[in-house]
This record gives C-alpha cells, sequence and structure tokens, in this order.
C-alpha cells in the first residue's frame, strides 16, 4: 500500500503512465481514501486533469475533466443559475467528478430528481491499453449504444480511468426552505418520509436523524411558493419547526461533509436501504451507541458513523445479516491513509456485508479489462 | 416439427410452441413494418421458468433468440431472427408486487406501461416514463429500449425509473441487478442493462421507482408563423429557469395531419404549435403561469390557447400524441426518422431537413421533443413508387448523419435495433465499438441474444413495406 500518487498532466501522460506501471488504481482527491488504498496497485490521480472544457447553459449540459474538483465546478454553474441537483458528496473536502462517479455517492437532493446517475450521460475513460473510449454522448437524450456511463456509477475505478465527464444540469432553485418535524418512533418517522415522499408538496430533500427522531424536510423553489406549501406542512407535522436559513444550510452541509455525527472523526459506511429494511437495521443499531446513523433520500440511504475501527467488522456482520451490500467511503485522516498498521488490514476492503458474486461480473471485468490493469472487483 | 426443436416440446406445451408458418406471420415484424422476417418457432412461456429453460435451451444448441413484447418498436429491435426462436413475453404480464410506503412496483416484463400506472393509481401514484405507445408497450420493450416520452426532459428515460432487474442471461445464468433501494452500491449493471436492447439476455422482473401524481398541470399551446419563432421560444423558457415537463413543438405539415385526424382545433395557419406544460402543486403553478406568460408575451406567438380543465388539455394533447399516426391520412407510405441535436442546433437542424427534403422531392413532417432536442422527422413517400422507399431510407441516412455532425445522437429514444446499427460507427470509433462487442460477449458469448441489431455488417433481412403497425391502422395507438 503505497501513499505515493502518480499525477498526470495531460492524457498523453496519462497513457504513458497507464501502459508502463503493471497494476493501477484510479483516484481523484482521496476524499474517499478507503476505495483506493490497494496493494500492490499504483495510484494515479487525475486531479491534474481539471477544468470545465465546455459548458452550454443553454443545452443543461456540461463537460469537464474527470479530476475537476466540484466546488469549482458548481461556482460556475452557479454563476449561470443552475446545479447538479444530486447535492454531491464532500465538495468541500475536495471531491472530484470522477471520484463522485466512481464511488458512486449522491446526496440528499437525490431524492427529487435523482442521482449521479441520472445527471450523468456521457463519458471517456481510457482502458490498460492507454485507449481511450467513448460511452454516451453529450446530448442529454441519447439511446445509442450502451449506457457505459451509468456503468460507471459506483464502479469504484475497478474498470478503467475516467479521463472526461458530461452531465446534465437544471435551473437551479432560488429558494430553499427547511423544516424539521419531530417524530415519536422510527416507525413513526417511516410513515412520516413516506407520507410526505407520496404528497403534493415536491418535496426537494427528505433526510431523518433516528438519534434525534427528527426529520429535515427541504422545499425547493420561488419562495412565495415555498411559504404556501409550508403553511399545509406545519398544519399536518405541528412538532417540530423552520430552520433559519443559516441553520438550514449548516443542517445540510453537514450532511454533504460528513459532519453531521457526534463520534469525532468516524468511519462512514454507505448503505442503500429502503424504509422496510432501515427499520430492522436500525432496531439493531440503536443499541450500540459507538454506530449513528443518519438516513438520506426519502430513506433510501443511510450513512453509519462509525467510532471504532475494530467495529467495522461487527457492522459488516450486521449488514449481512440483513442482506445489505455497503462500503467504507471514509476513514479518519483521510489526508494520510496511512492509518495504524493494524486498523489498515482491518480496512483493506471496503466491500461490507452482503455483496453478490456472480459469473457476469468476472465476464464483464474481464472484458472491459482484459489486462488485469486495475484491481479485482 | 422440425427436429432440432424436439427439446422446446419438453418446456412447453403445443398450444404455446408456434411452428405453423399462419401463426408465425404474426410475429414476422415490429413497427418498423419495412423488414420481416419468419422465425423458426414462436414460444410463449407463462412463467421465469420457462424462460430461463428456453434461453438454457437456446444456449446449448446455439440457436438465436429474440425477446419480444408487443412487437412496438420502431427500429426493428423485435424482428425475428431467421431460423431463431421469438420468446414472446406478453403471458408475464403480472404486477408482483407494489408498494406504496416504498413507492416501487415489481412486474414482470409483458406488463403494459399504462397498466403500472392504473395499478399505482389508488395510491396517488403514477409510473412517470410515458412513450405514445404506453397502452400498449410492455415494460420489458421499455427497459430493452430505454424509452422516452413527453416527459423526459424534467423526468429523464426508462432508465431513470428502473431499479432493480432479475434477468437470464443468454448464457442462462440467472442475475439480480440493484434491487430494492433508488441507491446501489458497485457497479450500476441496472443502468447498463436498460438499453441494450435485448442483446445481454432477457429481463424477467422488473422494479420500478413510482412518483407521486402531479396536483395540477398547466398546458399551454401556442400558435407561431414560423418554425424558427416556436424555436427561439423555446429558448426562452429555458432561458428563463423555468424546467416544465414537457415542451413539444409540431409543424404546418403535421399540425394539418392531425387537423385531418382528430379535428384537434389548433390556431388556423399556424406554422408551428409549441405546447408547453407546467406540472405541480397548485401554488407552484399559480406562480410559474405567470411567469410563463409573461415569458410567451415576449415571443413572436399570434395565438394562444391555455387548457381550462383535463378534458381540454387531453384535446390539446390528442393532437400532438396523434400527429404520427395521422401523417398516414397525407401520404400512403411514411419513415418517423429519431434524432437528437444539441437544442440550440434545432433551427438550423430544421432549415437543413427542409433542404433534404427539397433535394429529394419528399414532403417531410417534422414533430419534436423540443425541450431535449429529439426530432422526429417523418419521411412522406408512396411505396408503389419505383425506387421510393430507398430514396426514403435515403433521406432517413441523412438525417441521422446529420444528428451526428451536429453533436447529437442517432436515437433519443427509439434504439438503434435493426435500422440503424449501420450508424454506430459514425458516432462511436472503432475501439468504443469493441469496447461495447467485448461487454456483449461477455454476457453472451455465443451471439444469440437478438443478434443482428446494433452492430452493424449483420446480413439484412429484405425490405419489403413501409406504413403504420397494425395497430395504429386500427387507432388504437399512436406515435410520437
Ligand atoms: C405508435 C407508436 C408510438 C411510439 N411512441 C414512442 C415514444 O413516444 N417514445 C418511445 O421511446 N418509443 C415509442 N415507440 C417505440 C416503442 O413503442 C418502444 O420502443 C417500446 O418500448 C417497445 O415496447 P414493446 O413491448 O413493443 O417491445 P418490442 O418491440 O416487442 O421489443 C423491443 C425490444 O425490446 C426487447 N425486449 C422486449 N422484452 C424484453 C425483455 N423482457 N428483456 C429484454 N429485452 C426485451 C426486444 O428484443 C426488442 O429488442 C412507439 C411505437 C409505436 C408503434
Amino acid at each position: 500500500m503505497s501513499n505515493v500518487e502518480i499525477q498526470p498532466e495531460s492524457i498523453e501522460e496519462l497513457r504513458e503512465v497507464i501502459r508502463l506501471e503493471p497494476r493501477v488504481i484510479p483516484c481523484g482527491n482521496r476524499t474517499k481514501s478507503p476505495l483506493s488504498l490497494i496493494e500492490d496497485c499504483s495510484t494515479v490521480s487525475v486531479r491534474k486533469l481539471s477544468g470545465l472544457i465546455e459548458y452550454e447553459p443553454s443545452e443543461f449540459t456540461f463537460t469537464a475533466w474527470a479530476g475537476s474538483s466540484i466546488s469549482e465546478i458548481q461556482s460556475e454553474l452557479f454563476s449561470k443559475g443552475q446545479y447538479l441537483p444530486f447535492d454531491p458528496m464532500l465538495c468541500e473536502a475536495g471531491a472530484t467528478l470522477g471520484g463522485t462517479i466512481a464511488s458512486g455517492l449522491s446526496g440528499p437532493g437525490r431524492f427529487r430528481f435523482g442521482g449521479v446517475r441520472d445527471f450523468l450521460i456521457g463519458i471517456n475513460w481510457m482502458e490498460g491499453s492507454g485507449q481511450l473510449i467513448q460511452g454516451g454522448g453529450k446530448v442529454v437524450k441519447n439511446a445509442a449504444g450502451f449506457d457505459f456511463p451509468k456503468f460507471m456509477v459506483g464502479s469504484l475505478g475497478r474498470f478503467g480511468v475516467l479521463v472526461d465527464v458530461t452531465f446534465k444540469v437544471f435551473p437551479k432553485p432560488t429558494a430553499t426552505l427547511t423544516r424539521v418535524i419531530q417524530c415519536s418512533s422510527h416507525e413513526d418517522a417511516a410513515q412520516n418520509i413516506s407520507d410526505i415522499a407520496a404528497g403534493r408538496w415536491e418535496a426537494d430533500a427528505i433526510d431523518y436523524r433516528p438519534d434525534l427522531q427528527q426529520i429535515a424536510l427541504r422545499l425547493a423553489g420561488p419562495k412565495e411558493v415555498l411559504a404556501a406549501l409550508d403553511q399545509e406542512i406545519q398544519q399536518r407535522w405541528p412538532e417540530g419547526g423552520l430552520l433559519a436559513d443559516a441553520d438550514a444550510a449548516a443542517y445540510w452541509r453537514q450532511v454533504t461533509e460528513f459532519k453531521w455525527s457526534q463520534i469525532e472523526s468516524p468511519m462512514m459506511v454507505k448503505v442503500p436501504i429502503n424504509l422496510t429494511t432501515f427499520l430492522k437495521l436500525q432496531a439493531d443499531l440503536d443499541a450500540n451507541n459507538s454506530i449513528q446513523t443518519h438516513l438520506s433520500v426519502g430513506g433510501n440511504l443511510a450513512w453509519l458513523a462509525v467510532e471504532d475501527p475494530q467495529s467495522i467488522e461487527w457492522v459488516s456482520d450486521l449488514l449481512d445479516t440483513h442482506g445489505l451490500p455497503a462500503i467504507l467511503v471514509r476513514v479518519p485522516d483521510f489526508q494520510n491513509p496511512m492509518v495504524d498498521a493494524s486498523d489498515a488490514n482491518l480496512l483493506a476492503d471496503p466491500k461490507l456485508g452482503c455483496w453478490q458474486s456472480n459469473e457476469m461480473l468476472n465476464a464483464v471485468k474481464h472484458a472491459m479489462d482484459p489486462l488485469d490493469k486495475f484491481p479485482g472487483v | 416439427m422440425t427436429s432440432i426443436l424436439n427439446g422446446l416440446e419438453a418446456i412447453f406445451p403445443d398450444q404455446r410452441l408456434l411452428c405453423d408458418p399462419a401463426y408465425l406471420a404474426a410475429f414476422e415484424s415490429d413497427g418498423l413494418t419495412a423488414f420481416r422476417t419468419k422465425p423458426l418457432a414462436v414460444v410463449i412461456p407463462e412463467t421465469d421458468h420457462e424462460v430461463i429453460a428456453v434461453v438454457k435451451w437456446c444456449h446449448d444448441n446455439q440457436v438465436p433468440f429474440v425477446a419480444r413484447g408487443s412487437g412496438t418498436s420502431l427500429s426493428g429491435g423485435s424482428l425475428p431472427v431467421a431460423d431463431g426462436i421469438v420468446i414472446a413475453l406478453n403471458r408475464m404480464n403480472r404486477i408482483l408486487h407494489l408498494d406504496p410506503r416504498e413507492r416501487v412496483a415489481k412486474v414482470e416484463p409483458g406488463v403494459v406501461n399504462q397498466h403500472v400506472s392504473h395499478a399505482a393509481a389508488p395510491h396517488g401514484l403514477y409510473y412517470a416514463p410515458d412513450p405514445s405507445s404506453q397502452s400498449i408497450c410492455t415494460i420489458g420493450g421499455n427497459v430493452a429500449f430505454n424509452s422516452g416520452g413527453a416527459h423526459c426532459l424534467k423526468y429523464g428515460m426508462t432508465s431513470n425509473h428502473v431499479i432493480g432487474c432479475k434477468v437470464v442471461l443468454a448464457t442462462g445464468e440467472v442475475v439480480e441487478m440493484g434491487g430494492a433501494s433508488v441507491e446501489s452500491v458497485g457497479p450500476d449493471f441496472t443502468g447498463l442493462f436498460c438499453g441494450s436492447e435485448g442483446l445481454f439476455g432477457i429481463a424477467l422482473e422488473i422494479t420500478l421507482r413510482l412518483l407521486p401524481k402531479p396536483q395540477q398541470f398547466h398546458t399551454v399551446l401556442v400558435g407561431y408563423q414560423s418554425l424558427q419563432a416556436a424555436g427561439e421560444a423555446v429558448s426562452a423558457v429555458i432561458d428563463s429557469g423555468l424546467l416544465p415537463g414537457a415542451l413539444e413543438i409540431m409543424d404546418a405539415l403535421s399540425i394539418e395531419a392531425a387537423e385531418a385526424a382528430v379535428a384537434c382545433g389548433y390556431p388556423e395557419g399556424a406554422a408551428a404549435v409549441l405546447i408547453v406544460e407546467l406540472e405541480g402543486p397548485e401554488e407552484r403553478i399559480r406562480y410559474e403561469r405567470e411567469m410563463l406568460e409573461r415569458v410567451l408575451s415576449g415571443t413572436d406567438a399570434f395565438a394562444q390557447r391555455v387548457a381550462v380543465d383535463e378534458a381540454d388539455r387531453m384535446s390539446i394533447w390528442r393532437g400532438r400524441k396523434s400527429a404520427f399516426s395521422a401523417v398516414g391520412r397525407l401520404s400512403p407510405d411514411f419513415l418517423v426518422q429519431d434524432g437528437v441535436v444539441p437544442r440550440k442546433r434545432l433551427g438550423e437542424a430544421l432549415v437543413r431537413i427542409e433542404e433534404l427534403s427539397k433535394q429529394s422531392g419528399m414532403r417531410i413532417a417534422n414533430v419534436f421533443h423540443a425541450g431535449d432536442g429529439n426530432l422526429h422527422p417523418l419521411i412522406m413517400f408512396d411505396g408503389t413508387e419505383e425506387g421510393a422507399l430507398h430514396r426514403a431510407e435515403k433521406v432517413a441516412g441523412e438525417l441521422s448523419r446529420l444528428c451526428i455532425e451536429m453533436g447529437g445522437s442517432i436515437t433519443g429514444e427509439h434504439g438503434v435495433g435493426m435500422e440503424k446499427r449501420d450508424f454506430m460507427p459514425d458516432m462511436y470509433d472503432a475501439a468504443s465499438m469493441d469496447m461495447m462487442a467485448r461487454v456483449r460477449r461477455a454476457m453472451d458469448p455465443h451471439w444469440i441474444a437478438n443478434p443482428g441489431k446494433m452492430f452493424p455488417g449483420s446480413e439484412a433481412p429484405a425490405l419489403s413495406q413501409v406504413g403504420l403497425h397494425p395497430l395504429e391502422q386500427a387507432g388504437v395507438i399512436s406515435r410520437e
């Protein structure tokens, strides 16, 4: 496991590195370091392949180098009144577009219009031979050929190096409003989440903190409209209150930056889930105060903050009993991925819980990476 | 019965294993009526076990197979392969599970698109993707083609609404992709399967995401004296920051056809009409309709009609939704095209289409999803005229090339299928085509799942005729 990182500055340099190094794990700014801690692999960061390539606000699309930091891209989008609606994660920490795709992380805003998979429309990636491959295109609607952009979402850099990426964007709502709803139990919360999600209000985000038994509901749109919609919501769920703008911003920022938990420097686990399974899982987690949960995306995504590296195995086993696959996306000192050697062993595989393996996965991996340049899946 | 088919007799009773040419004729074509091929046999499974068994049999005997939903593909996607088996999935039409709390439905592949929304309606939910063929096309076909509809700009295509699939691959291996959550970890196989045009295997169960039904719609029909003015109105709406559910344009020829067919009462003398639809809670609609009015009043419109109720809204949409089938009234035959250009180049594309029409002497009507640059030019001709079909095909080819040249796509929603496979290498370079072939081979080593589609170079069946789908002739469906 090496902390040395190769940072090619052009496609040609990247190609050379890919051809020379026997085994490669691509990364961006390593804000999700456990995903690129692979033994016997050269770490190749695309962070120097950065910047907007094309941005056409009237087309609702942009193309950028995979190493672009999202916050940089977002400020360009914001200046034209547009945004990526899925609340990209870890922007302040320096997340790149490529890393966000490969790790498959979406934030609370995924609830309304979809996640990173739904906004990524085109990619160019480099396969193990150094050859560039195109997937998808540059227009918002395209049904020609296999949808490799979607496939790369969550692929953890195991199939090639993303070089440039094209996203669809949307007009940014002019205002948001966040209301906290106090619930009497997790079951009550699940019912409320479901009622809000199926309601007429077009919720923009619905998250839940089991330790506080609080739902945070975000509406987005013109200010006048939000106030009117909120009235009805308040009448229906009087327990709770509106968050002041600054508090609301802080709340959502804590979610996207993984700073919501009281645990100091937690490890963070992503668990795709639904409300039914969440209730079962949380019943087991409530007993363990070294693990905290934040439920996001209207009950479709649980973030687990884990205090002690030694508990990771326990978490993994627990998820397995619930039939849930998960990934470990963050460890305490992300600046220095060389965590304590004994802990490092525990963290060697970011895949936790119940992963299916099948011949298809191996066959596709072999087809896309015949030289076995990238780590196994 | 051909001896090779003996193994199938063990799987299917006689009445669900069709080999009689008279029966096979019903399956020899799809919505792209230009092509016809008789398969060796058609099987009609009723359970996933039967589908798995026939796919395994095909794998073991290296016999090609084509999955078929309702056969409405407009690109020849469900065209049979000669000497192959058609696996007709219409009887696999159960909604297995509908969970209003999680807002998901698990369905068999032969479930008709609209039936999902019907089943979800009592819970205030619906299934968003709405191809015009939705009263007849199946979810399995929608998934295979990543089908679209009039509401893609805001809600995306089929793949944005599929969260999991159980699939039997062409190898006979049964795999689960995705699951019960909209989120996932690991490479997104569900996303890769959507739009794979039946080349990986057959979807046995599909889990769909349902959305709450919008409380209100605000539908406006605007008349313009030129196509260009309508195009500029689209840009103005987009630039205003509004995100309408639908933004559709029809040109004079398609309006003429729609009037003849359904007397939709569009503004007289319009060279183009624009349909804009907003949807959402009434408070939002009240606000946004004012915004929209301001935007539209700044455009060069000469007539405007706002739907006053649901019946009125439906009558506006009727014109739009019938447009293509209606063209059958203006011309004995036509080819429907599907291509995408960047939105800002729509105007330029339309000028080029007009030139093509003049050069070829063929009338071309235009209907399009203007919000996402998805054009549907309709090339009209008389099939009884010597060489007319080939001239029309040439024009269609030019249109595909035009879309690629402008940085768009050869298909926005109808798929590559048989029809556009030769244009794939113009859109993707050799290395990218090879990557697709490699992945396809990983899923289907013998190349038996729907061969002859998407990839160029295979034998083309003979052209016969072009025209309306039999169901369109019967007035059951219309196309967008
Ligand atoms: C009048 C008319 C209007 C139309 N309007 C639209 C429109 O607005 N938008 C749009 O996008 N399309 C439209 N279409 C095209 C067509 O309806 C869609 O492509 C539709 O998804 C096809 O569904 P089907 O059940 O008829 O599939 P089929 O035509 O039977 O099959 C289509 C493809 O799917 C494959 N397939 C079918 N079932 C499965 C399965 N279970 N697993 C794997 N592969 C499978 C087939 O092999 C084939 O390649 C229209 C067609 C017509 C005739």
